[in-house]
């Protein structure tokens, strides 16, 4: 036992890693600028740079030795001569932009680079001529090519007596430490359970979803407990009474449960319930009764499923042989379901109760935002929205994490109902 | 049997319990003293009361009820213009409208606060203003409001610089242009006249936080405002609910401030001027609820938890009638509708980079002419109205009339031949011609209103496609120059056209606000002459002429400026729409009585 449990524990941290890893790609190639999103519509280019320099958001992702700076976007002469547009002796041809011969020309740099550190250029052109780059030959001949150059400062481009054609352009940042990178910084930081700060809030990632959990777990706990307890007591009647009114009236019932849309729950209870009669409070998180409402429309909402799925198991036990060798015995029908039946079904009950349990965790997504509960789940749809990246990797991470935990309890709750299975 | 109906039982009753206990309507908060004055409203997300990193419009409106500037908007006047704060008298400007010299009031005391030695709130400083004004140059506060003094104040661009390294930032720092001349006198010098200033220096940026403060909160100083304003931060969770108490300090301190006494004839008339001469502030506690859903915002309004609220577009036909008046049953229970135009104007911007539509003057025009503003107007219920040039009612420059290329689909059709595309064909491949118009969300309101300017750009055969993102992305095309049509907006800073004419300036290109990446030697020039005038018919003159030639060049299609509509309860007071109205909280007014008699007689009526 002992030996399987250490051996699954070894096991996560494949799978955790590989979450890590996952969300890190996804949430960092997906969220745009966090510095545009911070600064504000006016800021400059070179304040942004500033912000990406002082969070590390400008060093490569894994591992790498160049990266992109603010000052010089790449150009790529496909469409238009983009910021050369309008620059004294460029013109724009066929998807290249064509530098006349004798001129000088500067990188329409957004702001000065920094003098501390080199700097990669590369750029794909011809030449008849033997153009230079400051001080340095630019080695270009007359067949297209790509060709790159390191420079301590941005020289200019001088064409010398030929023109230089050029369809592209890139200004790369050479960095000292490949290793001086994204990932590692973001694991540096959860090596030391530091989630970072939250670029919409402003408060700390880690005392966000402290703050979350609790009232995640007062909606979610409760839909959860009473939902189940509901709906395995109904099925436990429709086994009973099998084939009678009372179980077609309940799987008729619970079809009807579940073709009906959530929201619909959501919205008409809370302007009927709420609004219209004044049963309950509409919106709000004051004391706990105000989560008499939407407890009611999570039950009701999640009993169809539910209570089909119970339904089903407990039939697949009533038709057992051990039932008919208890009927045969005597024993009254509520026995056979409660003493036979239902601590035989207790394994998949088991299975989908404690699968369900790291969902409880995020809480329940619009239950919170339509009733103004301040969990994790609002939380993590408003990270969403506004691209909080520290966030949304917060969140996904402790989830993974606790999911990969509740399915070895679930191993070990088996081997605790069912003398059957065996740990290795 | 017996067992089974009792542990079935159990379980129900409990659950019923629950809902019983729950029952009937409750108010969300009640009264902590007799006759305390309560505002509860609705509020968006906010992001932290730090003035200088900050800028959302709810956090502002908050920080705004802490911290206090220089000088602020005054509140019942039009046109807009500024009036005192912590201000003495109005600055004292050199002849050559560089140098600023500015008194600060005395006995001004910061709130209570750990911060202080003793725990005791000390006297207000000029120095104060030049460590706030110092913090959004220094690049670690990645403050959003560099911008309002980039290049402008002598020496604190160098002072940006010197802090931008990893070591702390040295505040203690002298910035030749931004000088305390003694406790209570503050000197600001700057390399080129920048009239704009005084409207900035009511902006939130540079009000005045202690440095003590700064220090002992740290990075938790986003969430631990220090003020001298007429509010304190009591309790707050940025996902439910915000408190503010009255400053206890102005009491103590025997600071005094009065309700204004002069307005428009329309403000005396809505008995906005009844309270003139009265201390303020009126309310002493203010709770805010994190409401995302319109609806709900709605239905708590309606039942009176709410004292005043916006009306979002699902319920304006059940609230307003075609002749944009209230129903009876809402003015039966007192309810009171404001409305005024906003300082926004939405619209279209071409990438002025992009090969088909950028280098295609006749091409923007034709689809200029073929956008139908009634239409939109229409589809917003009249909450918009259209604007025909690139600058908002009531600015200098305003146009109020169509122009050359607005709508008219005769002429659309003409110039989009003229342009080299008959009906729409594109004779490079015999095809419509498609065009992709980019955006900053996907939401249901934003959709239907695309697939309304998709249909008229269909009337003239061009093909309009969507191309949703999330805003953070869009952005990121719009700093990449990638997009090749664009809808957006722009709000004022502050009221001055010049702050709407500089997207037309070149150099302020993207990543700079220019999106349209317009660049015309002419508009550069008459730009760099306006920036710098007093305001003035000279300056109106000026105005005038960039906006003709932006019409005639075609990089934005202009389509809307919306109306800002409110509703207020009756007990309600001293409420009026503002385009910055971030300071005005304190001349808000609730009353009582007037309230219980609302709830006595339409409290369960709904």
């Amino acid at each position: 036992m002992l030996r399987y449990i250490v051996k699954r524990i070894l096991q996560m941290i494949p799978t955790v890693f590989g979450v890590i890893l996952i969300t890190f790609v996804l949430f960092n190639m997906v969220g745009g600028s966090p510095a545009q999103q911070v600064l504000g519509p006016h800021a400059q280019a070179d304040t942004l740079e500033q912000f990406d320099e002082q969070r590390g958001f400008n060093k490569p992702l894994f591992i790498g030795t160049r990266t992109t700076t603010r000052a010089y976007a790449d150009s790529d002469f496909e469409r238009s001569a983009s910021d050369w547009h309008g620059m004294k002796g460029i013109t724009w041809t066929n998807g290249a932009i064509i530098l006349a011969a004798g001129g000088e020309y500067a990188l329409p740099l957004k702001f000065a680079l920094r003098t501390d550190c080199e700097y990669e250029l590369e750029i794909e052109g011809r030449a008849a001529g033997s153009p230079m780059f400051g001080t340095e030959p630019l080695k270009l001949s007359s067949d297209w090519k790509k060709i790159r150059l390191r420079v301590q400062a941005p020289g200019k481009i001088m064409p010398g007596n030929a023109p230089v054609e050029i369809r592209s352009i890139k200004l790369r940042r050479v960095m000292s430490n490949p290793f001086d990178s994204q990932f590692i910084f973001y694991l540096n930081r959860l090596v030391r359970f530091d989630f970072g700060v939250s670029s919409s809030t402003n408060q700390r990632v880690s005392q966000l979803m402290l703050n979350g959990i609790g009232p995640s777990l007062m909606l979610a706990v409760p839909v959860f407990f009473i939902g189940l307890i509901t709906s395995v007591m109904l099925s436990l009647f429709c086994a009973f009474w099998r084939d009678t009114w009372v179980d077609r009236f309940f799987v008729v019932f619970s079809v009807a449960l579940i073709s009906i849309n959530y929201l619909v729950w959501i919205v008409g209870g809370q302007y009927l319930l709420g609004f219209k009669f004044g049963w309950f409070p509409v919106w709000g998180f004051e004391d706990p009764r105000y989560l008499a409402l939407p407890v009611l429309i999570g039950v009701f909402s999640g009993l169809g499923t539910e209570l089909r799925f119970y339904r089903t198991i407990m039939l697949d036990e009533a038709h057992r042989d051990y039932v008919r060798t208890a009927q045969a015995k005597g024993v009254s029908r509520g026995g056979v379901l409660f003493k036979h039946v239902l601590k035989n079904a207790m394994i998949p009950i088991i299975t989908n109760t404690v699968i369900a349990i790291p969902f409880l965790y995020t809480g329940n997504l619009l239950l919170e935002s339509f009733f103004g509960i301040p969990g994790l789940g609002y939380l993590g749809i408003n990270a969403i929205n506004s691209s909080d990246v520290d966030v949304v990797r917060a969140i996904v991470l402790v989830g993974a994490v606790i999911f990969v935990i509740a399915n070895l309890l679930t191993d070990i709750c088996y081997a605790l109902v069912d003398p059957r299975v065996k740990l290795k | 049997m017996r067992k089974f109906t009792s542990s079935f039982i159990i379980p129900c009753s409990i659950f019923f319990c629950l809902f019983l206990s729950a029952c009937g309507r409750r108010e969300l908060d009640t009264l902590r003293f007799k006759d305390e004055q309560v505002l509860y409203g609705q509020t968006s997300r906010f992001k932290g009361f730090d003035p200088v990193k900050v800028s959302d419009v709810a956090s502002s409106a908050m920080i705004c009820r802490v911290y206090e500037g220089l000088l602020e908007y005054a509140y019942l006047d039009r046109p807009y213009h500024v009036q005192l704060m912590l201000a003495e008298a109005m600055p004292d400007v050199s002849e050559d409208g560089l140098t600023y010299t500015f008194r600060i009031r005395k006995g001004i005391f910061y709130q209570d606060d750990p911060c202080f030695p003793g725990g005791k709130g000390r006297e207000l400083t000029a120095e104060d203003f030049v460590y706030s004004i110092k913090r959004i140059a220094d690049p670690k506060n990645a403050s959003s409001g560099y911008w309002a003094f980039n290049g402008r104040v002598i020496g604190l661009d160098e002072f940006r610089a010197s802090s931008s390294g990893a070591v702390l930032t040295d505040y203690s720092a002298p910035v030749d242009g931004l000088r305390a001349l003694d406790r209570y006198a503050l000197q600001i010098r700057l390399k080129e006249p920048y009239p704009q200033l005084l409207w900035i220096l009511a902006m939130h940026y540079t009000f005045a936080v202690p440095r003590e403060a700064v220090e002992f909160y740290g990075d938790g100083f986003i969430n631990h405002p220090v003020g001298t304003g007429p509010y304190i931060l009591e309790t707050w969770n940025n996902n439910y609910r915000i408190e503010f108490v009255r400053n206890p300090k102005w009491a103590e301190t025997g600071r005094i401030e009065l309700y204004p006494s002069t307005g428009t004839q329309e403000a005396r008339e809505a008995g906005l001027l009844n309270d003139a001469g009265k201390q303020i502030p009126f309310i002493d506690r203010i709770v805010q609820y994190v409401v995302d859903d319109p609806t709900t915002t709605w239905m708590m309004f309606l039942s009176g938890q709410f004292s005043y609220s916006t009306i979002s577009r699902d319920n304006w036909s059940a609230v307003i009638t075609p002749g944009r008046d209230l129903v009876s049953e809402m003015k039966e229970q007192g309810v009171e509708l404001l409305s005024s135009p906003t300082l926004y104007l939405s619209y279209i911007g071409f990438n002025l980079d992009d090969p088909v539509v950028g280098k295609n003057k006749k091409l923007r025009q034709a689809l200029s002419c073929a956008f139908d503003p009634e239409l939109l107007v229409q589809y917003y219920n009249g909450r918009v109205t259209p604007v025909y040039g690139p600058l908002p009612d009531p600015l200098a420059g305003f146009k109020s009339k169509p122009t050359a290329y607005s709508f008219n689909l005769g002429k659309a059709k003409q110039l989009l031949a003229e342009a080299g595309y008959p009906n729409g064909i594109d004779p490079a491949t015999g095809r419509r011609l498609e065009l992709t118009l980019e955006l900053g969300d996907a939401a249901p309101d934003t959709r239907q209103s695309v697939e309304l300017m998709v249909g008229m750009i269909d009337k003239i055969g061009i093909v309009l496609k969507a191309s949703y993102n999330n805003w953070p992305a869009f952005l990121d095309k719009l700093d990449r120059r990638q997009a090749q049509i664009f809808k957006l907006g722009w709000v004022a800073d502050y009221p001055d056209s010049e702050n709407f004419l500089q997207l037309f300036y070149g150099p302020n290109a993207s990543p700079g606000p220019n999106h349209s990446n317009y660049a015309n030697p002419e508009i550069n020039k008459l730009y760099e002459q306006l920036r710098t005038m007093l305001p003035g018919p000279e300056k109106d003159g000026l105005c005038e002429q960039m906006v003709n030639i932006v019409i005639e060049d075609c990089p934005w299609v202009f389509l809307y400026q919306p109306m800002d509509f409110a509703v207020t309860h009756n007990w309600f007071k001293n409420f009026s729409l503002h385009d910055f109205p971030y300071t005005m909280t304190k001349y808000r007014r609730v009353d009582n009585a007037a309230w219980n008699e609302w709830k006595a007689k339409h409290g369960r009526a709904n």
